[in-house]
């Protein structure tokens, strides 16, 4: 076998290096939080992750805003994943993931396409840089909810969506 | 804790292992084809329809019966009369020709009885070629006796006599009290049912009104008429063959002047329909409905006037609704059973209509049962009463497979996840069809 296809197969893990290594991370420190504060910001439940770190946009989002009229939508977080997790190396596929935290909705069929669009749209102009922006972007919502948001959501997309539907423990088991 | 208002139990009938439904205001079962809930539709209408209208149902189950040995009797005197030119019993039989006047009536079944007495010592005197075995033979059959016993027809005649007067009898004192073992025949009809070896109850306010672990029943104070409706279709087709088609039509032709819910009855003229459904008497009878005197007509709001039946089934759908909100028939005491009202519905209309299921409950009080497929019907009904503040009286079923291609109904309360659980199969099937990879 080639040395490297073994990549082809391994799945895309959290990547602290390259969540740490990202532009906005290094420009923005402070903005760099546990996933666990995350979580729990947004009604999440807390105690799926430990000190994992993720960079949080809708705070990078007011920094900048401090500088022009009003904040721009934004997903709430970015974190880098890579098939060989710890290895900063772009062959390795690291890319960055946005994620939106939807804990706090209880009906998901109020949820539009613009407003998924627009902040999908503006994250990814705000996360640009070198490193590659999985295409995939993951939505999460409580799981007393999980069914209708993803009815919903791919209907949305017209049963094909680019935005990927989970809850915290699907979210954990795909990632970490 | 707050009684539930109706509860229905039925185990192993046909495709439901097990469901115990509550009655509360909405009931909505959802699940893949075959599980049961068009059985459970029709099971809960026919067990209040034949309860309630117990007196109707005692007198059909003992005109069955009659109407049965009347035909056979008089088939004996066709025999006796073969071959005579004024054969009176020479017509063309059918059991539609025989009423309750005169399979329950004493005076036309004892002229009939003392008649064939009569004929046949007559034939006995008379004919030396007259074969009374073959007539003791009938006679036993009818009578269920074994074929080897020993009667003269005689007294085979008489035995008829003494079990056509039972049943009278039976029938006279089976109206005042409501027994169970008839209404689980009734049923058994309903369903083109042999054997029925399932197990029912219904329960109001926890009191147990209807069982058949019991011999007789009460009636339900909360739900007094019921309607099904499967099929929108149904609206003008009398079809003799589907009873609860026929008694739709025949509750939308009720022309009574009631008072009804105004605000309801705006947003199905004004907002849906654009128009009103009023039925007129049918001056000729066409090829499509040879059996209707009435048809319906559907009047828009710019005055222009159309057969109903000529009209979209989506249509139908809310033309049923206005018309037995008019006549009064939807009130505190109705259960209306549908069948997947959103088929044949455009998306927004599906939204319309389960608001109208929802302030239909909250205005007037009708109880819903509702069966379906759809998502947006579903999700429709869960947050507009949460909306309206009815919510409490809704509930969510969901039938799971059960061993032997049964099914169990799991309550869900207010919890539409597992339905949508089972609904988003589809989209996984879409990924799996429509994938290219």
């Amino acid at each position: 076998m080639a040395p490297g296809n073994n990549d082809l197969i391994l799945p895309m893990k959290y990547c602290e290096t390259t969540t740490l290594n990202h532009s906005l991370a290094r420009t923005y420190p402070e903005q760099v939080e546990p996933l666990y504060d995350l979580f729990k910001a947004e009604g999440g439940p807390a105690d799926f992750f430990g000190e994992q770190q993720a960079i949080n946009l809708d705070k990078i989002e007011k920094e900048l805003c401090k500088k022009k009229n009003s904040p721009d939508p934004t997903m709430d977080l970015a974190m880098g994943i890579s098939r060989l997790p710890g290895e900063n190396d772009v062959r390795k596929g690291r890319q960055i993931l946005l994620v939106e935290l939807k804990f706090r909705v209880t009906n998901p069929n109020q949820l539009r396409r613009t407003e998924i669009e627009g902040k999908i749209t503006y994250s990814r102009q705000l996360v640009f840089s070198e490193i590659p922006i999985c295409p995939g972007h993951v939505f999460i919502f409580s799981s007393t909810c999980l069914q209708q948001a993803r009815r919903h959501i791919a209907r949305l997309y017209l049963n094909k969506p680019t935005v990927r539907v989970m809850d915290a423990q699907e979210f954990k088991d795909t990632y970490f | 804790m707050q009684e539930n208002q109706i509860e229905v139990q039925i185990e192993q009938f046909r495709a439901i292992e097990k469901a115990d439904i509550v009655l509360n205001g909405i009931t909505v079962v959802a699940g893949e084809n075959g599980c049961g809930k068009s059985t459970l539709s029709k099971f809960l209408y026919y067990v209040f329809k034949l309860s309630e209208g117990y007196e109707e149902t005692v007198k059909n189950y003992f005109t069955d019966l009659l109407t049965s040995l009347r035909f056979h009797i008089e088939n004996i005197e066709y025999s006796l009369h073969r071959g005579q030119s004024d054969n009176e019993y020479g017509r063309i039989h059918s059991f539609k020709v025989y009423g309750a006047n005169r399979a329950l009536s004493k005076i036309r079944w004892k002229e009939l009885l003392d008649k064939l007495e009569k004929d046949i010592q007559s034939s006995t005197e008379n004919n030396p070629a007259f074969n009374s075995t073959r007539y003791e033979q009938i006679l036993k059959d009818l009578l269920k006796i074994s074929p080897e016993a020993t009667y003269s027809l005689p007294e085979l005649i008489e035995q008829l006599k003494k079990h056509i007067q039972s049943l009278l009898e039976e029938y006279e004192e089976e109206k005042k009290n409501k027994s169970v073992f008839i209404l689980n025949q009734e049923l058994k009809k309903s369903f083109q049912e042999r054997e029925n070896s399932f197990l029912f109850s219904i329960r109001e306010y926890g009191d147990t009104i209807i069982s058949n672990r019991q011999t007789h029943f009460s009636t339900s104070h909360f739900i007094r008429q019921t309607a099904y409706i499967d099929t929108p279709m149904s609206v003008g087709l009398d079809n003799e063959s589907v009873p609860h088609w026929k008694e739709l039509n025949r509750l939308l032709k009720e022309k009574k002047e009631a008072e009804y819910d105004l605000r309801i009855g705006q947003i199905l003229s004004e907002d849906i329909l654009k128009g009103n459904i009023y039925t007129e008497p049918l001056l000729e009878k066409d090829i499509h409905t040879p059996f209707a005197d009435e048809f319906f007509i559907y009047k828009r709001e710019d005055g222009s006037e159309f057969n109903l039946l000529e009209c979209a089934t989506g249509v139908k759908s809310f033309a049923v609704l206005q018309m037995l909100l008019k006549n009064g028939f939807l009130n505190k005491y109705t259960l209306l059973i549908v069948d997947e009202p959103e088929a044949h519905l455009h998306p927004q209309w599906i939204i319309e209509y389960a608001r109208l299921i929802v302030l239909l409950n909250k205005h007037v009080g009708v109880k819903f049962f509702i069966a379906s497929h759809n998502p947006d019907m579903v999700s429709a009904i869960r947050y507009i009463s949460e909306t309206e503040g009815t919510d409490k009286r809704v509930n969510f079923y969901i039938a799971e497979k059960a061993p032997d291609y049964t099914y169990t109904y799991r309550g869900l309360g207010l919890d539409i996840e597992p339905i949508f659980e089972s609904f988003n199969i589809a989209l996984d099937r879409i990924n799996q069809y429509g994938s290219r990879e």
